[in-house]
């Protein structure tokens, strides 16, 4: 069933995909035989077959993930997402520690030994990547602000604690919440 | 003769610098740690660390140096966890496990640990031999290749994909249409058409190799070791002081040579890598000692020997195709390939000679590697076995982290990660339902090679399609697509009768 579903969704996928290369994909002018729609065309129809085949002959039934196994894989995308989302504005050090905390604690770690692993990849990850091999992660939003106004040119990627300039009035607001709300969504 | 000697000259010229060397060891060291980590396989360790080389600002020969490392060094961990564990790395060392493990039982683990150590190191030596000997002339013979010839050798490439790979010959098919289908996006470089865009400006330049890469054998894993994980800890046997012994070898002695072949050539065949040779290797072996076959699978020192060598030497055979044909001989080099487009060098026949640099420094690499991976893996391996016990609930968030570090800092571009997030996703699925990935990105990397071909061929005949079976060399290779597909499935069919007969005859 789960094979018929997906065939299904790609024979849906590949006619459209097939629609465009067939009505859409021109090009103004050409001189070759084929132009950019030909191969495209003929994914399709080759596409399309196997699709069909296997619409007629599936052979996976079902999935056979367990329900908690789902809760399990539901929680790890949008922890997954959050991750994503909070990586910019609260820098690579802050979004990785509560990432790689949350997650262990969810797979089964103790809270403190997860605290410390969240700790230990932020900051090691951080060391390594960034100073060692001067790799570019996103510095938290704030701080990244605070450099821009002082402007200054140095591009030594040396980012130690900013110097006493005061955070900038426009501190973004957006930042703050949305941590809280991870917290609080994700455990 | 000569330009393998001047060749290896460059080569060893290259890979001895300081900062190749250390990369080797670098690359290897790495190899088997992720290789030993249980459900991490060398796709998915190349494919993590990919990007972060990529940031890192090496010159391609020291940045392929670096990931083939990881690739091969892999392949000789994996036989860790196999041994151990019981649980393989990846599909290559699903066939370690059959007498590994019953070997590691007996008390034997160090034996059966060294043992396969040095199988490996025969395999993996063995294999960069060949290919210093054979790769310059099969380069010299793919320089004469047509694009109607390259058109074929493509047929030929995923008919061998489809017939030998994955359990379904519709489904491989699929996969790696799928792959072509997602090369497409973006503009066409002949006419400057842009396809499937939809207007989206982050894909006019199509979808980046890297985020695919990334999604597919990172994200997809890391979704498969969190469905995948077991609430208990797993039992690493230890490791003890027995080694392996000269009558060990003596008695594998054939084992491993015959093996060693058997991977390389199958590494050599595009797209199948080391899965198909251990496995092949293994039942070969099993076939050749006869009634001496029934011991295999509770702790036979040849039934350990042959899949080791077979998957380290078909690592190095893989690599065959991608320096003298730009075609990938295993999901792996697909990726190594790609690596090497990003850098701007196109693999293909003329590497040998504009970049020999880049050809000959992996090939003399691959000599330091095996060297260092032996004798990285006798004495330390009790190290690499502690590292199986690193629990699930580390590695996996740890996965993550540096699939997200590395995809960042290409271009700072966040939608990346969503990007990734959502492709691991899509790769579980095709995961779920038995097909293959390699496939998918064998596919999405010779895509506009294939698509390439196919039009400058048709635009010198003016349009007639004749002369895609123009010359000998793409009509023999259409004729060994034709074989390599059909001889598995008559092979099969022949065991089910000869199963039929038997199962008749015991009615009777």
């Amino acid at each position: 069933m789960a094979d018929r579903i997906f065939a299904g969704v790609l024979l849906i996928v590949t006619l459209a995909y097939g629609a465009i290369a067939f009505t859409a994909i021109s090009a103004p002018f050409q001189y070759d035989p084929l132009g950019p729609e030909s191969w495209p065309r003929i994914l399709a129809v080759v596409a399309f077959l196997c699709g069909l085949g296997i619409l007629f002959r599936p052979d996976v039934q079902g999935l056979g993930v367990a329900k908690p196994t789902w809760v399990r894989l539901v929680a790890m995308l949008v922890l997954l997402l959050a991750y994503a989302e909070l990586y910019e504005p609260l820098g690579f050090i802050a979004s990785t520690f509560l990432f790689a905390a949350v997650v262990s604690v969810m797979l089964g770690a103790r809270v403190h030994h997860a605290a410390f692993f969240g700790v230990a990849a932020g900051g090691l990850g951080y060391l390594l990547c960034v100073v060692l091999l001067e790799l570019n992660l996103p510095e938290p939003a704030i701080l990244e602000m605070d450099w821009a106004q002082s402007d200054s040119v140095d591009d030594d990627a040396a980012p130690d604690a900013p110097a006493d300039t005061t955070p900038a009035d426009t501190t973004p607001a957006d930042t703050t919440t949305e941590t809280t709300t991870d917290e609080g969504g994700t455990d | 003769m000569e330009t393998v000697l001047s060749g290896l000259a460059t080569g060893f010229g290259v890979a001895l610098h300081p900062l190749n060397l250390s990369l080797v060891m670098i690359g290897c060291f790495a190899g088997t740690l992720i290789g030993a980590l249980p459900g991490l396989g060398p796709i998915n360790g190349v494919a993590i660390l990919l990007p972060i080389a990529y940031g890192l600002g090496l010159p391609p020969e020291s940045a392929l140096i670096l990931l083939a490392g990881i690739y091969y060094g892999a392949e000789y961990g994996g036989r860790i966890s196999s041994i151990l564990l019981n649980v393989p790395g990846d599909a290559s060392a699903v066939m370690t496990t059959l007498d590994g493990h019953p070997m590691a039982l007996k008390g034997q683990a160090g034996r059966a640990l060294s043992l396969s150590a040095v199988a490996s190191f025969f395999g993996g030596t063995l294999a960069v031999i060949l290919i210093t000997m054979f790769g310059p002339l099969l380069a010299a013979f793919a320089v004469t290749f047509s694009p109607a010839d390259y058109v074929a050798l493509m047929v030929f490439a995923f008919a061998s994909l489809a017939s030998l790979v994955g359990k379904s010959m519709v489904k491989t098919l699929l996969g790696a249409l799928i792959g072509l289908m997602l090369a497409t996006i973006g503009i066409d470089a002949n006419t400057g058409v842009p396809r499937y865009t939809f207007g989206l400006p982050d894909i006019l330049a199509g979808i980046d190799f890297l985020i695919v890469v990334v999604g597919l054998f990172g994200m997809a894993e890391l979704l498969h070791l969190v469905e995948q994980q077991v609430a208990g800890k797993l039992k690493s046997l230890p490791v003890d002081k027995t080694f392996v012994r000269m009558k060990d070898l003596a008695l594998a002695k054939w084992t491993i040579l015959r093996s060693s072949l058997i991977g390389f050539f199958i590494g050599v065949l595009p797209g199948t890598g080391a899965s198909v040779a251990s496995a092949v290797a293994y039942g070969t072996e099993k076939r050749a000692a006869g009634v001496d076959g029934e011991k295999f699978g509770t702790g036979d020192v040849r039934g350990l020997a042959a899949p080791e060598s077979a998957n380290n030497a078909s690592a190095g055979g893989a690599m065959v195709p991608m320096l003298t044909l730009g075609i990938p001989g295993s999901g792996t080099t697909a990726i190594l390939l790609g690596a090497l487009l990003m850098f701007n060098v196109q693999p293909g026949p003329l590497m040998f000679e504009q970049r020999p640099e880049i050809v000959w420094g992996l090939i003399a690499s691959m000599y330091l590697g095996n060297v260092a991976l032996l004798l990285i893996n006798l004495p330390l391996v009790g190290l690499f076995a502690r590292v199986l016990t690193i629990p699930q609930r580390y590695l996996t968030p740890l996965i993550a982290i540096l699939a997200f570090i590395g995809i960042y800092s290409i271009v700072g571009n966040p939608f990346d990660l969503y990007l990734i997030t959502l492709l691991g996703v899509f790769g579980w699925i095709l995961r779920k339902l038995d097909f293959a990935l390699a496939p998918v990105i064998l596919g999405f990397v010779l895509g506009s090679l294939f698509e390439d071909n196919l039009r400058r061929a048709l635009s010198i005949s003016g349009g007639d399609w004749s002369i895609l079976v123009g010359d000998w060399k793409s009509v023999s290779l259409y004729i060994l697509a034709l074989v390599v597909v059909a001889v598995p499935i008559w092979m099969a069919r022949r065991a089910r009768k000869a199963a039929q007969a038997a199962a008749g005859s015991e009615r009777m």
